[in-house]
């Protein structure tokens, strides 16, 4: 199926490109997106994709088939099984950019096919999902953009809270506090990846001593491996 | 993760099982207690061959962890004739109206109608139908559970 | 298909309640009559490390009126809620959408909360709830909150809760005066969810003008919506203005993200959606003005 969005950012379209077509820059923006490895133009990952209380994970591999400077235009094919069900899904992702001057009209155009557990959903609401994932996308973009170095700052403002509620000791208060300015910031990765990987690694290892610096200091560590 | 220790009343009788939260309280009593009258057809509410009584009221023991009923008591079909065998109305009007064949839904139709007839013991058919609308058969064509459960109303 | 592991949790108050589900976060999920959420896990859709099951909370389960509302704890079976005679009488939209939900089996452990919280697009009480301009009350260990129902459906099985929040209530405002009250719905088999479905309260002032109406629509997009283009056509004018058939017309008109699937096109279900806005119109409106000009309000 195709589903078709478009998007705003208020940066040049040269610098837009640079972002779009560095893979690095664009993953830390892709909601519930991480970035496992990378080859040049062929890289692997993993997404997680919530509705509601349904996530759907997949584990997979992109490359960038075209990357048109002159049309502006960027075609990444990428394709990923399941990590939990026996579902694939491919797309085919046209990125095609407008400079309008002080801003970036993106249009893109996936040509999507699904199967397993996503496919039970209608058109409708893989649309519904694609947008909201879309704006997120560009949202968390032109903050990269606009920032430039966002998601470093936003891992060392995760040490400031941290720090100071270590010292008021208790571990649950810590994870709370430390979850809402994070999870505001980076509400797509954190909410998707992070609360899963992290979480999980941290509270199974909260039993032991000086439970507050420990999750302070892992839930830093977890944060800044994925943003990196 | 961890097991947890259960004690359920089936038909009178206390079971008690250490078992994992995410047993279903009709796989705790086919596997558990032994009692396999309870079928498992869809596994997600639809189809009724796995409804029970719960504290009296007609649940699906497939939407329902054995776990979350600890201390309450639930009938299942074996439960719902006398002690001596002796079958009860809705049974016996089943038997009569040849409401079944080859009897996988049966369990579910025994307990939900014991139900239905408890709170409205004079339906009518549109009542019936309604009631039942959430117990498949595949075999019978419906109409034989129908005059079943007029039948059961009448001799109770 | 049988459902992954989880570790099972069982507060009785809520305040322990709330503690839990601040302290697992985003790895736990509040079980409640679990009629939607087992077959999810049963299938595999979807798993938390942790459920925490309120469904033996008492506080939870409440029907009580409070002034101009009725106040319906989130633990209520819909069985409870569709028996209350006080419901009957303060909120009729709430018995009359009861029958709808699924079947009685589903209905004995089923929750108001529940049906609320998981929001699933075509779900009666969270169309009455919009039509009706009901408030959630929402509890975390930070406190409580209210948020209105046309702010709580955000998206597909999506609400403005927060993470660490759960739906403690409904507060239903009570219609008094000349008002009416109409649920009609079309499913494949009964029981089974809705391909379009409408919840109507209308009320009508002394001259069978309308005061005002809320036209709660189910199945037609990613959430339960309100057929406000309709709203505003009706509101303001005779009863009769209006045919049914436009009001439903009208109702349609305004949804711009109306599903297609196995079931049906959109235009199908825009079809059907019109055709039981339309019904439900005209039974509310033929109620309302059943009731005398000397009623007052309740």
């Amino acid at each position: 199926m195709e589903l078709n969005n478009e998007f705003r950012v208020a940066v040049p379209a040269a610098k837009t490109w640079q972002v779009l077509t560095d893979v690095e820059r664009v993953a830390p923006c892709i909601p519930g997106a991480q970035l496992l490895s990378v080859d040049g133009d062929d890289f692997t990952g993993a997404v997680k994709v919530k509705v509601g209380p349904i996530t759907v994970s997949y584990k997979g591999d992109a490359t960038f088939q075209e990357k048109d400077a002159a049309a502006q235009r960027v075609v990444i094919k990428a394709s990923g099984k399941e990590t939990r069900g026996s579902g694939n899904a491919a797309a085919l992702v046209t990125a095609q950019l407008k400079d309008e001057g002080d801003a970036t009209h993106v249009v893109i155009t996936t040509d999507l096919t699904i199967s397993g557990k996503a496919a039970q959903f209608g058109r409708g609401v893989l649309a519904d999902v694609s947008t909201n994932l879309i704006g997120q996308f560009a949202r968390n973009l032109e903050a990269d953009l606009l920032g430039g170095t966002a998601p470093s700052a936003a891992a060392s403002a995760a040490a400031t809270p941290a720090a100071a509620a270590s010292d008021a000791g208790d571990s649950v208060d810590l994870l709370k506090v430390v979850a809402a300015p994070m999870a505001k910031r980076f509400a797509p990765v954190i909410a998707a990846v992070a609360a899963g990987a992290a979480a999980g690694f941290l509270l199974g290892r909260r039993k032991r001593r000086h439970p507050a610096t420990e999750l302070a200091d892992e839930l830093q560590a977890a944060l800044a491996r994925l943003l990196s | 993760m961890h097991e947890l220790p259960v004690e359920v009343t089936v038909n009178g009788r206390p079971h008690r099982s250490v078992i994992e939260p995410r047993l279903t309280l009709a796989d705790f009593l086919r596997e558990k207690c032994g009692l396999t009258g309870t079928h498992l057809g869809c596994e997600h509410g639809a189809c009724g061959a796995c409804t029970v009584l719960l504290d009296g009221q007609a649940v699906r023991s497939c939407l329902i962890f054995a776990v979350q009923v600890d201390g309450q008591e639930v009938t299942t079909v074996e439960g719902i004739a006398g002690d001596d065998g002796e079958l009860s109305p809705v049974q016996s009007a089943l038997r009569e109206c040849h409401g079944l064949q080859c009897g996988f839904c049966t369990p579910g139709f025994v307990t939900s109608i014991t139900a239905l007839l408890r709170d409205n013991p004079e339906p009518t058919d549109e009542e019936i139908r309604e009631g039942l609308s959430g117990n498949f058969c595949r075999c019978t064509g419906y109409q034989g559970i129908i005059n079943a459960v007029h039948r059961a109303a009448q001799t109770m | 298909m049988k459902s992954a592991a989880f570790a099972y949790h069982r507060p009785v108050t809520v305040a322990e309640a709330v503690q839990m589900l601040g302290e697992f976060g985003e790895d736990a999920k509040i079980l409640a009559g679990g009629q939607s959420l087992v077959p999810m896990l049963a299938m595999r859709l979807t798993h938390f490390h942790n459920l925490i099951d309120i469904s033996r909370v008492d506080e939870l389960k409440n029907i009580a009126r409070l002034e101009g509302d009725v106040f319906v704890g989130a633990g209520t079976p819909h069985a409870l809620v569709g028996m209350d005679d006080e419901v009957a009488d303060s909120v009729p939209l709430l018995t009359l959408s009861t029958p709808y939900i699924g079947h009685f089996q589903i209905r004995t452990r089923g929750t108001l909360g529940g049906a609320i919280a998981h929001a699933d697009p075509a779900a009666e009480y969270a169309a009455a709830a919009l039509a009706l301009d009901a408030t959630m009350e929402a509890t975390s260990s930070r406190g409580r909150r209210e948020i209105a129902a046309s702010q709580f459906f955000t998206g597909l099985w999506e609400t403005s809760l927060a993470p660490d929040e759960i739906l403690t209530g409904v507060r239903f405002p009570v219609w008094g005066g000349r008002s009416g009250f109409a649920v009609d719905e079309f499913a494949r088999r009964h029981g089974d969810f809705a391909i379009a479905g409408a919840t109507v309260c209308v009320e009508l002032d002394g001259d069978d003008r309308v005061a005002r109406c809320g036209i709660g629509l189910l199945g037609l997009g990613s959430t339960p919506l309100r057929g406000s283009v309709a709203e505003d056509a009706v509101t303001g004018q005779p009863a009769d203005a209006v045919t049914a058939e436009e009001v439903g017309r009208l109702a349609m008109s305004g949804l711009t993200d109306i599903p297609a699937d196995l079931q049906g096109s959109a235009d199908y279900r825009s079809r059907v959606g019109a055709a039981m806005v339309a019904r439900a119109w005209t039974t509310a409106v033929r109620e309302a003005e059943t009731v005398g000009t000397e009623a007052v309000h309740a």
